[in-house]
Order: structure tokens, then C-alpha cells, then sequence
């Protein structure tokens, strides 16, 4: 199979404030995110990235994205040195993160205009993707309310397709059904699952096992900056559920011992 | 560039299709610099026009009809001299000029027998202007005007003032500093809002995200904001231009002395280019330090030191007595050299070495600025880590 993601014991580091020491009870100046964390996705596949909040879920997919980089390791992508080639990687992924806003002073329309533009899609492909998407999630009745008008969950949405402008042979999507009501969520996961149809590649991260256990193919879960585990979903959880699993795993690996 | 003109559309959208801001930024400054000047003016020269108390020094060139002179004596705070026959006219118009003397009256007689009064005076010197004032009113006063020509000969000018000169060094006084500060509040007044206001709401990450370089990125913040910017600071000055006449004096707008004074073409398009580059080291700097702060508030408390620090160079450069080429040292110093190069455009004190040092510094700074910020916007710790 072929690989179109490779993560190699990326390392990331982050210096905290005072401030930040007081919010985390720590007297620790450096917090390690992610600590020598390596695996891989297959072009086609649907992969999860489990694990609690502040384990380096986040912190492993902006590095991905470029937005952060790493203190070392490696990170490939369609090829690409994450190092030397930065620019190109953009152009191969889409990345979804609540971290990412919309400007709320413009319109769904002007912001997918915006960003097909930013990456470059020719104007006919932009607009009869633009009216398949919008109708799909509903947002063709909104086109012209500026987004800061729009409901949460629209706004999410519309953060949602405009992150895929440019029909992105990776997606990255770090919780992409929070803050959604459960017919929208259904209508995402959905949406992954046409996307993986169509041959594409998704990195997800969520804390939603239900989700997790419908759509991907591949696990992997970190703990405390590291991967503790990553395999088939089937050969992972066997006979359990996946929340099983998870809490096994998590309580060993926080005991100290092997699984 | 084609990323470039993207960002710069997308700016300029955010600006123009928010009313309140447009209003806000470009209609209200130069209508409140229009209404506080105009009324500031007028009282100006309301206050001027009540300073009668200084005496003037009148000079008599004989003959002097009979009357006349006794009429002039009578008059308040006017210390009456009969020129020698040494002192030739033009040497006694040049000290009008100087305002070493205040008014210089030469009779002759004209062909119909009535004798001609020339009154010669400084219009940009008041005790010359009001005692110009008085003496005409004590002609008109004693009936005599009929008797006499005053000023009546269209070839002559009575006002001796050397307007270019006057006006020149008025405007190369404070434009700058007004200009300079018009363009500060303009920068300061969107640029944060762009870069800084997108890194608090997290819009920025959003178009970190994409293919474009940052250099693109920080290219086209630059540039749609030094535009902005721009435009900005031509509402401001607008306003100025057309309170001007009210602020310095309401008779420049009267006959021929506009067209005396004018600037050529070849002024304002310096005077542009002056602007233009000055704008864009002024934007780049405010981009520098809106890229460093994490919210629009820290960001403008960070900009209020970089104010104040140009408010003052803005006041030593009205008290700079350097101009043309003399020192062209002085030109390499950014905001600085743009002060003093617009001063010497409006003094019509123009050296062309000074201006084009001055252009292509600025340049260079607002190139090395724009670098900085793109190396700030590649650093995660700047654009995520504080």
C-alpha cells in the first residue's frame, strides 16, 4: 500500500509561562506535547488519532499542517520533507481545527471565493464545487449572511468545506463533528466516508468511539506526547468495544506496564 | 502576485464593505480637521486682526501734500519718518519686505493734476497690515480720497510681500508635522485591526494554512494597508487643504495671490512620492509591531511609544534649520527625512539629491521592514506562542 503520510519520532516542546505553570499546577517550565511519536497513513484510509485532552492530539496534526514545527523528527507527506517543502504540503492538505476561525465580517460565498482563489482553483471547478458543497450542508441558504451571524454549528460547517476548497488528497480533521447536533454530525461522518470513496485520505482526531469505530480503518492512541498503540480497528479492539480498549490501554500505559 | 492581489482584494473588502469603518476612517477625520480648523481660524484671525497696539514705522517720501501729514501724526501707535534723500525707494521696500519698517508712503502727481498716493505694505507683517488698514481709513476719514489716487496704479504692487517666500516657509513649517501625523493615526488606525485583530479572533491560522508564502502574506497586508492607509490620509488632508485658507489667514483666498505661490506638478508628484514610501515605512513598522502583540489592545498600547517618538521627531524637524543639501545626512534618518523633504517641497526649497535619498531610503526600509515581518509570521512563537 502505498504510504502518503510519515510521521518519524517527531518531537515537540513548548516553554510555559508562568501563567500556564499556575494553570497546570506545575512548577515545570517545558511541557513535552509529543514525544518521539511516530506512524504512518495509507493513501484511501481513514485514521484515528485517540487520546485525552492534552495528550498531543492537536499538537501532532499542526505540525502536520505546518502551522508548528516540530524540535525533531520527521514528517513526510506525499513525499514531501515537511523541512525543505512546506508550501507543497499545503497545497495536498486540508485541515479543519477549532483553532482555525472565519473572519466573521464576510460571507460564506466571499470566504470559499477567498480560498479557492488562495489555492488556486480554477473558477469553473470552484463554483460547481462550491454549489455541491453548500447544498449538501445546507449552507446555500446562508451563502450571503456574514458569518458571525451564523449558528454555531454552521459556522463549523462552513469552516468545514471551505478547508477542503481545493480537493485536498489528505484531510486532517482534528474533532470535526464537535459543537454539531447529532444530524449534523451524522452528515459529516457520512461525508468522510464519500470522501474516503473517492480515494481520499483522512486523519481525524476525536474523542467520539462511536465515530472512531464506524469509519476508520486505522487507530492509533497517544498518551502523554507518545503512541501507545496503532493498528486495525478490528485487530485492536477484537471482541470489545473500542472504549474498552481505550480505558485498558490508558490505564496500563498510566500504571506503567505493557499491554 | 497573484496571492499578493488576493490578500489585497480581501483587505480592501473588509474595509470598504464595513460602513461604519469607511465613515469612521475616511470621511470623519478630514470633516472634523475641516470644522476644528475653520473654526480655530477664524477665531486665529479674529484675535490677529484685534493686535493694533504695536507701532509702525510710516516713511514719508516728499513731497507731502499739506494735511497729510498732519492727519498722520494724529493717528495712534504710528511713529511718523520723512525719508532722506539718500534712501531710494526700493531700498525702503526692501525693509517693508524685511519688516524692518512697516509702510512707505511716496506721492507724485498724476497727469489730471490730483496728486497719486502710493501706500506701500506688508500683508504678512500685521502691524504693517493694520497701520495699511488705519491709513486708509483716516484718507477715507478726512475726504480726501477724491482728491487723491491711492494705490491706483494697476501696474504697481503695493503689497511688498514676498507671498512665495512667507506662505513657503509657513507651510514647510507645520504641513509636515500635520501630514505626518494625519498618516500616523490613518496606519495606526487599521493596521492593528488587520494583523493583530486577525491573530485574537484566529483567522490568521486559518490563512497559514494555505499555499500562500509568507512573504505573500506579509507583502499583501503591507501594501492593501499602506493603500488604506493612503487613503485615509487623503481625507485628512482634503480637509486640511480646504480649512487652510481659514487656519493661516481668510485673505489668501483673495485676486492674484494664490497663482503667486502655487506648487507645480512636479511638486506633487514628489510630494506623492514623499508619501507613498513614507506610508509604507510608517505601515510596515505598526505591522511590526501589530505581528508581535496577540490582541488589537496590546498592540495599540505597544504603537503609543512609536507615536509619541514620531509626534517629537515631527517637532525637532519644525525647528530644523536644514534644508536642500545641506546636510543630506539627515535625509538617511527614517520619518525624519520625510519631514524635512516635504518641508523643503512646500518651502519651494527643493534639491533633487535630498529627495531621491530620502525616496529610495525609505524604500529600503520599508523592503527590510516587510522582510521582518514576513520572518515573523514563518515564527510560530510570534504568531502562536505568546
Amino acid at each position: 500500500m502505498e504510504e502518503v503520510l510519515v510521521v518519524k519520532n517527531i518531537k515537540k516542546t513548548f516553554k510555559l509561562s508562568k501563567k500556564q505553570q499556575k494553570l497546570q499546577g506545575s512548577n515545570e517550565t517545558y511541557k513535552v506535547a509529543v514525544n518521539d511519536l511516530s506512524f504512518n497513513l495509507y493513501k484511501g484510509e481513514i485514521y484515528g488519532l485517540l487520546g485525552p485532552n492534552g495528550a498531543g492530539k492537536t499538537t501532532t496534526l499542526r505540525i502536520i499542517a505546518t502551522l508548528i514545527k516540530a524540535d525533531s523528527g520527521d514528517v513526510f507527506v506525499n513525499g514531501y520533507d515537511i523541512k525543505k517543502e512546506a508550501d507543497k504540503i499545503r497545497k495536498c492538505i486540508g485541515f479543519l481545527t477549532s483553532d482555525l476561525k472565519l473572519e466573521g465580517f464576510f460571507t460564506p460565498n466571499y470566504l470559499y471565493d477567498f480560498f479557492s482563489d488562495l489555492h488556486n482553483v480554477d473558477k469553473d471547478i470552484a463554483r460547481t464545487r462550491k454549489e455541491r458543497l453548500f447544498k449538501k450542508f445546507g449552507i446555500d441558504k446562508f451563502a450571503e449572511v456574514k458569518v458571525e451571524n451564523l449558528s454555531s454549528g454552521m459556522k463549523q460547517k462552513v469552516s468545514l468545506v471551505i478547508s477542503i476548497v481545493h480537493d485536498p488528497e489528505i484531510i486532517i480533521f482534528d474533532e470535526p463533528t464537535n459543537g454539531l447536533d447529532v444530524l449534523t454530525a451524522r452528515l459529516v461522518m457520512d461525508f468522510l466516508l464519500e470522501l474516503k470513496n473517492e480515494g481520499k485520505t483522512i486523519l481525524l482526531s476525536t474523542h467520539i468511539f462511536s465515530l472512531v469505530e464506524r469509519i476508520c480503518d486505522r487507530v492509533g492512541i497517544i498518551i502523554n506526547g507518545k503512541m501507545v498503540c496503532s493498528d486495525k480497528l478490528e485487530e485492536l479492539i477484537a471482541d470489545k468495544s473500542l472504549e474498552d480498549v481505550f480505558f485498558d490501554i490508558y490505564k496500563n500505559e498510566m500504571e506503567g506496564k505493557d499491554l | 502576485m497573484k496571492n499578493i492581489l488576493t490578500i489585497m482584494k480581501k483587505e480592501f473588502a473588509r474595509f470598504f464593505k464595513d460602513k461604519r469603518m469607511v465613515f469612521a476612517v475616511l470621511i470623519l477625520p478630514g470633516l472634523l480637521i475641516f470644522l476644528v480648523y475653520s473654526f480655530l481660524g477664524t477665531n486665529i484671525t479674529k484675535q490677529l486682526g484685534e493686535d493694533t497696539t504695536k507701532t509702525a514705522t510710516v516713511y514719508l517720501v516728499e513731497p507731502v501734500p499739506v494735511g497729510i501729514e498732519d492727519g498722520l501724526n494724529n493717528l495712534p501707535n504710528m511713529e511718523i519718518k520723512k525719508a532722506s534723500e539718500n534712501d531710494k525707494i526700493d531700498d525702503l521696500l526692501d525693509k517693508i519686505k524685511n519688516k524692518k519698517i512697516d509702510i512707505v508712503m511716496q506721492f507724485t502727481t498724476a497727469s489730471d493734476n490730483k496728486p497719486d498716493i502710493s501706500i506701500y505694505y506688508n500683508s504678512s507683517n500685521t502691524t504693517s497690515m493694520n497701520a495699511y488698514t488705519t491709513i486708509n481709513a483716516m484718507l477715507e476719514a478726512m475726504q480726501h480720497v477724491e482728491l487723491f489716487h491711492v494705490n491706483a496704479n494697476s501696474n504697481t504692487i503695493y503689497d511688498v510681500v514676498d507671498q512665495k517666500e512667507a506662505f513657503g516657509s509657513i507651510f514647510g513649517m507645520f504641513l509636515p508635522f500635520l501630514i505626518i501625523t494625519l498618516m500616523f493615526s490613518s496606519c495606526m488606525s487599521i493596521a492593528p485591526e488587520s494583523i493583530a485583530g486577525e491573530k485574537d479572533r484566529g483567522t490568521i491560522a486559518t490563512l497559514l494554512v494555505t499555499p500562500i508564502k509568507r512573504s505573500e502574506l506579509a507583502i499583501g497586508k503591507v501594501l492593501s494597508l499602506s493603500v488604506l492607509a493612503m487613503l485615509c490620509a487623503l481625507s485628512s488632508f482634503i480637509g486640511t487643504v480646504l480649512s487652510l485658507p481659514r487656519l493661516i489667514n481668510q485673505e489668501i483666498v483673495d485676486s492674484s495671490m494664490k497663482f503667486e505661490f502655487s506648487y507645480q506638478l512636479t511638486d506633487y508628484l514628489l510630494l506623492l512620492l514623499i508619501i507613498v514610501s513614507t506610508l509604507l515605512v510608517l505601515i510596515g513598522l505598526i505591522s511590526v509591531i501589530s505581528s508581535y502583540a496577540k490582541s488589537v489592545k496590546e498592540a495599540t498600547t505597544l504603537i503609543a511609544p512609536l507615536m509619541i517618538l514620531t509626534m517629537v521627531i515631527g517637532i525637532l524637524s519644525m525647528f530644523n534649520t536644514n534644508s536642500g543639501s545641506k546636510n543630506v545626512g539627515l535625509y538617511f534618518i527614517p520619518i525624519f527625512n520625510s519631514l524635512l523633504a516635504m518641508g523643503d517641497i512646500f518651502a519651494f526649497n527643493i534639491a533633487l539629491g535630498p529627495m531621491l535619498i530620502t525616496i529610495f531610503s525609505n524604500l529600503v526600509y520599508a523592503s527590510l521592514i516587510i522582510y521582518l515581518v514576513t520572518i515573523m509570521f514563518k515564527s510560530e512563537k510570534v504568531m502562536f506562542g505568546r
